[in-house]
């Protein structure tokens, strides 16, 4: 029996809730064309909400019913144009805490358990406290999986590419199948390079939003560079510590206070994140690939350009405008910026 | 030399970046000017005598601001209630009600050209940009905390944060829930009690509750006084030109909670009812009846002054002068502040402001909508086609007009201009 797909797209929304419903958790990837968007939200609204309510407007999404979180403006006016416009049905705006105290998390957790009703009433199976355990459990187990794979893409043994297909492929599938894909690829020792080769490639830490695209990562390396820390929606900031607890409060503190984007109440925990991820994994370089008319952070990016000069980092920024893909001009640009840092 | 702050200004206006620029600045930053000015300004026997309240209220603001207990400026987003400052002894700064001001008086090119030099990008909203270029050449005054709020303006939070950073001052994020029921309320209202007590250590101010409760007071006092006002509006002609309620409305999120507000509502409702009473309406040229959504520019555009005097539009009611909370309960103060947050209707998703909407529509019986979109607000300007289309659905006519409030070179009047004319003419 196929299970319901159920789209989301925030990476505060804890996937265990859909699975332990009996559904099938997707992470919605922003779509490469946003034209079917254009009349429906403002053509300098957020590329990647515009290319994700293009991408539902085209009939493109294999999709049951889509989450959004009350995050922010442009998550807001995207649920209220995709509930008006689309035809995949969106399932309520589950209201998410912007701050991590302890009442916050336990009104995430009231919140989550709301939303598991809605779930429930699409698959028919409500959630119980022995689904959630197991669905966390599963979900703990792909966090060791993802950390043991990121660790083999940082020693060099697998590529850019290969890592973010395989976090895609998670992110996107159900976690049994998942697991079993990422342990798969676990069990083969590729050679690590060895550390005058590491040595001989720049390391750099790639800033984005929902996602990196593939091309770019590929450019990078075939550029003699190497990303060594993609501080995206789609890894670093992915929950990739285990859940404690197997309950519903354990959930919602794991998800509130994961390791968190462009957030004004949490500036300070970001610039230290970033310090740490450049510090342990030695980066020469920063490339930021920010989606355009995504305001919170082109606006953080000016205190994180304070903090890279004062670090004696070069850093580029790269808008992605989601028409032009990853275009010759960009293309120049990084080989520039490349070539300084070689 | 005797110090003409309305000079000055008007001189800034025709050469932003001539001496006189610079003078308003030095005013800006001497407690013995801003004194005189105060002074001076509201006893000009020009200034018509609903505009003195304000007139007193922002001289004296501006001085207390620059040059006296600075420690006691925070700045906040606009969504930040003024009452819970004032209600502190504290002196509210809003950064982005100051970049509308400076777009008033032709400081919008200078701040601009000084944000994208620190490398601002162009895509974010100009009230934010022009602030922050404002702040960069020493117009804004120094602050002790920076607060915000989480339920509209998300670009506001963190450019608040990331200047309390530079600053190495505080910053609270208060953060508001979509939904409003008395579990929300808790919530807001235990982040105002914290917020209270992190604002006492940042400032030094302290918590007096009769101080607070004749905040609430005077907040309520005004508010009756704009109910009165908002209900003559209603009246036909409209008695007043919606052009300039648009900018007074600025004025509005600042005054409440403070003694001016009361008399400066109150002088607004007197003069709209003896107006109505006359039946002499500021604007004589009314064939249609508008209500106007979100903003307008606030520089020379001459587009607003077009659709009134040229072209008969009367903008009846504009959605931000809409009263959207109760009066606030003088017992529970923090509680009626986190009510008053919450029930923002432009909170949550769109529908809320639907009704709004569709309320102020009928109650001030418009004939058609227009939606000013500023350039790069998400929040007011991502979902218009929702809007448009439910008011289509209703027979309610919708005109989009995209521009920006602050920079006047974002702003095509010429196509603007034809625009509204078509739409006029379709309602005529
Ligand atoms: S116009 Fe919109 S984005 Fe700009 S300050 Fe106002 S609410 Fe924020």
């Amino acid at each position: 029996m196929t299970t319901k797909r159920i789209g989301y797209t925030s990476p505060y929304l804890p996937a265990e809730i859909i699975f332990a419903s009996g559904l099938t958790p997707v992470r919605l990837r922003p779509a490469e064309s946003l034209s079917a968007a254009d009349g429906f939200l403002p053509r300098n609204f957020s590329v990647e909400a515009r290319a994700l309510l293009a991408a539902a407007l085209e009939n493109g999404l294999d999709l049951d019913a889509v989450v959004f979180l009350d995050e922010d403006d442009t998550s807001r006016r995207l649920f209220d144009v995709w509930h008006a416009y689309a035809e995949i049905p969106a399932l309520g705006l589950v209201p998410l805490p912007r701050l991590d105290s302890e009442t916050a998390c336990q009104r995430y957790a009231h919140a989550l358990v709301a939303l598991s009703d809605s779930l429930a009433a699409l698959s028919g199976q409500p959630l119980t406290a022995d689904g959630l355990r197991r669905a966390i459990d599963l979900y703990n187990e792909q966090r060791c999986l993802w950390r043991s794979l990121r660790q083999r893409w940082i020693e060099g043994a697998l590529s850019a590419s290969e890592w973010h297909d395989l976090r895609w492929m998670a992110l996107t599938t159900d976690p049994v199948s998942a697991n079993a894909e990422l342990a798969a690829r676990l069990l083969p020792h590729p050679q690590p390079l060895s550390q005058r080769e590491r040595g001989e490639k720049t390391c750099l830490l790639l800033l984005g939003g929902m996602n990196i695209p593939r091309q770019l990562l590929a450019f990078i390396e075939s550029c003699g560079a190497r990303v060594v820390a993609e501080d995206s929606e789609a890894d670093e900031r992915v929950v990739t510590e285990s859940v404690s607890g197997p309950d519903m409060e354990a959930l919602a503190a794991a998800y509130l206070t994961k390791p968190c984007g462009p957030r004004p109440n949490a500036l300070a925990r970001r610039l230290e994140r970033i310090t740490q991820l450049l510090d342990e994994r030695g980066a020469q370089g920063v490339i930021a690939y920010y989606p355009k008319f995504a305001d919170a952070y082109l606006a953080e990016y000016l205190v994180l350009a304070e903090v890279f000069k004062a670090r004696g980092l070069p850093a580029l920024l790269l808008e992605d405008d989601g028409e032009s893909g990853f275009s010759g001009q960009q293309r120049t640009r990084l080989e520039a910026f490349l070539e300084v840092l070689s | 030399m005797k110090l003409d702050f309305g000079q000055i200004l008007s001189e800034a206006e025709a050469r932003p970046d001539s001496l006189a620029m610079n003078a308003a600045l030095r005013l800006l930053h001497s407690p013995r000017g801003l004194q005189l000015a105060r002074w001076i300004a509201p006893l000009d026997p020009r200034l018509p005598a609903h505009f003195r309240p304000s007139a007193k209220f922002t001289l004296e603001l501006a001085r207390r601001l620059y040059a006296e207990k600075t420690e006691h400026v925070v700045w906040a987003s606009v969504f930040v209630p003024c009452e819970l400052l004032w209600g502190l002894g504290l002196m509210p700064f809003y950064p982005e009600v100051a970049a509308a001001a400076g777009a008033a008086i032709g400081l919008t090119p200078r701040a601009i050209a000084s944000a994208a030099e620190a490398g601002t990008p162009v895509d974010l909203c100009t009230y934010h940009r022009a602030s922050f270029g404002l702040e960069r050449e020493g117009f804004y005054p120094s602050a002790a905390a920076f607060v915000s709020t989480s339920h509209l303006c998300t670009l506001a939070g963190i450019m608040l944060a990331a200047e309390a950073h530079r600053r190495a001052k505080p910053f609270r994020l208060i953060d508001v829930p979509p939904t409003f029921d008395s579990d929300s309320l808790d919530y807001v209202e235990a982040q105002l009690q914290t917020l209270v007590s992190d604002l006492e250590v940042a400032t030094g101010a302290r918590y007096d509750p009769d101080r607070m409760r004749e905040a609430l007071r005077l907040s309520n006092a005004a508010r009756a006084f704009a109910l009165e006002l908002n209900a003559l509006r209603v009246q036909k002609p409209a008695p007043l030109r919606g052009g300039p309620m648009l900018t007074v409305l600025g004025l509005g999120l600042w005054i409440l909670g403070h003694r001016d507000g009361v008399s400066h509502f109150r002088a607004w409702r007197d003069y709209t009812a003896e107006r109505v009473e006359r039946r002499d309406p500021e604007q004589s040229n009314q064939k249609i009846r508008l209500f106007w959504l979100h903003l307008r520019p606030y520089g020379e555009s001459g587009l607003i002054e077009h659709l009134e005097n040229d072209l008969g539009g009367v903008i009846a009611f504009e959605e931000h002068n809409t009263l959207w909370w109760d009066e606030l309960d003088e017992a529970r103060p923090l509680r009626a502040l986190a009510a008053k947050i919450l029930g923002h209707p432009s909170n949550g998703s769109i529908e809320r402001r639907l009704a709004m909407i569709l309320d102020g529509v009928k109650r001030y019986e418009c004939d058609g909508v227009v939606h000013f979109s500023h350039w790069g607000c998400r929040q007011a300007a991502g979902a218009t086609r929702v809007i448009r289309d439910r008011l289509r659905r209703e027979g309610i006519p919708m005109l989009e007009l995209d521009g920006d409030c602050i920079d006047p070179a974002n702003v095509q009047s010429g196509p603007l201009r034809t625009r509204i004319e078509a739409f006029v003419e379709t309602l005529v």
